[in-house]
């Protein structure tokens, strides 16, 4: 099982607070949008991931845990 | 660094002095180009300060934890001791504005997860109705007070309504933020005043809807749903932190945003042809002058280098969010309002950790507010001498004293003969 955060950038206003609570789980990439960062196996993976969900303003991140390790770290077009 | 060589010429007004408040705009467009982490003394206890002006700075200190807004663990003395420690001895030195993570989250996360897209979605029902009862108000009157008698009503009328506060606390919560929010200096004193009747209300309304639960925003933040329990006193910190984040900055907001298209008038009647420009207008205005100067105050928790300075540990920073939105670097163009402008993402509402809880409210009120007071008064005009309007002596908050108005010119005249 793995921990897999999401971004919807039709909701993401890019006021960054997923990267300002976590850089190491999230980056405001060039055009303002979060973007998930890849997996590293950090602890508590999951309970910070959902953590920063609940606090991002626009409700644009989701989390789920998977299964499958193919789609880790991509964010969502 | 520079410290011991003066500048040989300074900002063209002393910051926050009154001069400064009345035209912000020009000394913060030389401070971005000449100095833009700048030093200066902090008005209260002389305490050596720095504001930022640039727009990718101003964004780097709100997205750093190394800038807190827990004043009262990493201030340094002389800023604790100038008394600079916001709501120091209340339930609020603990709120959501002035703690750092871990404890931030826990408040945070419960605040946040009361508004859901559904939630606010029902609002614009509430914001709509708040609104038409106002301008009905406003307009059996003729002459009126945007500040006072529009903006006002609907900031605390709105609030009451969706935190589900009894009828007659209205008007008593009115009365409560302006003594918290003065617009006469003179009356500062009085301002904990404010904000302990605020959270006696917001201690009273928690008590109220623990009791009795409804579907309002009180009872979604006492029922949370993230399986934690916070005590009483979290949560009327942020029920009153809700109170006072959403008023005062709702109406400083829809003041100068009527402010700035009565100036404008082809922008206003943009506005009033294309109600597909309401949305779009809320982001353009609130860049163009919103109603927060600044942030609130950060600390550093560490020596710091910012674009070049050093910042020593415990040294108070204020990041200009009406600068950096008027940053040339960012914005083309930054002195024009053009409500069709895009592309761009402006600081009204913070950034980072810290940033507005209350944004996607915000908005709707905005959005409703702004258009509905052009709509129903096409004719809408000062009523007062331009250079009679004036804004409040506060560092922070930026906000019409009061925005008289008449809904004809002929209203206007008649005001003006009586
Ligand atoms: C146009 C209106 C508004 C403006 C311009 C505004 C602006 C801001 C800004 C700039 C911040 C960040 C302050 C900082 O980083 O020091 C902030 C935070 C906050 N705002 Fe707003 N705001 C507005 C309306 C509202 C409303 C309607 C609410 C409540 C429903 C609200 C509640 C809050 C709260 C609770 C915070 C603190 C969040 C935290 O510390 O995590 N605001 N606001
Ligand atoms: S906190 Fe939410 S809105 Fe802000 S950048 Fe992250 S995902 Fe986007």
């Amino acid at each position: 099982m793995r921990a897999v955060a999401r971004i919807d950038r039709s909701l993401c206003l890019g006021m960054g607070l997923c990267e300002a609570m976590a850089a190491d789980l999230f980056l405001l990439a060039d055009d303002g949008i979060a973007a998930a960062q890849e997996d590293r196996g950090q602890d508590d993976r999951f309970e910070r991931l959902r953590a920063i969900a609940d606090c991002c303003p626009t409700g644009a991140i989701t989390v789920a845990e998977e299964t499958d390790s193919a789609a880790g770290h991509e964010s969502e077009g | 660094m520079t410290l011991s060589t003066p500048a040989p010429v300074g900002p063209p007004t002393a910051l926050f002095s009154p001069e400064y408040y009345q035209d912000p705009h020009t000394t913060l467009a030389w401070l971005r180009e000449n100095s833009p982490v700048h030093e200066f003394r902090f008005p209260v206890g002389e305490v050596r300060t720095w504001l930022v002006t640039r727009y990718d700075d101003v964004k780097a200190v709100l997205a750093d934890q190394r800038y807190s807004t827990e004043a009262g663990t990493w201030g340094n003395a002389e800023f604790r001791a100038a008394g600079l420690v916001a709501a120091e001895g209340t339930l609020l030195e603990r709120g959501i504005t002035v703690v750092d993570p871990p404890y931030h989250t826990r408040l945070r996360r419960r605040a946040m997860g009361a508004f859901t897209t559904r939630r606010v979605e029902q609002w614009r029902t509430t914001v709509r109705e708040q609104v038409g009862r106002i301008l009905d108000d406003c307009a059996s009157r003729e002459t009126f007070d945007v500040m006072d008698d529009y903006a006002g009503e609907v900031a605390a009328g709105v609030l009451g309504e969706i935190l589900g506060m009894r009828i007659e606390r209205h008007r008593e919560l009115v009365s409560a933020l302006n003594a918290a929010f003065p617009s006469d200096p003179a009356l500062i004193h009085k301002a904990p005043e404010g904000f302990a009747r605020i959270c006696e209300y917001a201690a009273e309304l928690v008590a109220e809807k623990r009791g009795r639960p409804a579907d309002d925003l009180t009872s979604a933040l006492i029922q949370g749903d993230d399986g934690v329990r916070l005590t009483e006193d979290e949560l009327t910190g942020i029920v009153a932190a809700v109170i006072m984040g959403g008023s005062d900055t709702v109406r400083g907001f829809i003041g100068n945003a009527v402010l700035s298209l009565l100036d404008h008038p082809d922008q206003a009647g943009l506005l009033r042809t294309d109600p597909r420009l309401a949305e779009p207008a809320v982001e353009e205005l609130l860049r163009y002058d919103g109603a927060l100067s600044t942030a609130l105050f950060r600390v550093t928790t560490e020596e710091v280098e910012l674009a070049g300075t050093t910042l020593p540990a415990g040294a108070p920073v204020i990041v200009g969010l009406l600068a950096a939105n008027r940053d040339p670097r960012r914005f083309e163009r930054p002195d024009l309002l053009d409500l069709r402008r895009t592309g761009h993402r402006h600081v009204g509402f913070g950034h980072g950790l810290h940033n507005c809880l209350g944004a996607a409210l915000a908005r709707l009120e905005g959005a409703i507010a702004i258009p509905a007071l052009f709509e129903r008064f096409p004719e809408l005009t000062l009523d007062a001498p331009r250079d009679g309007v004036r804004y409040i002596d506060n560092w922070a908050i930026r906000r019409l004293v009061a925005l008289p108005v008449a809904v004809s010119a002929e209203s206007a005249d008649r005001s003006e003969r009586s």
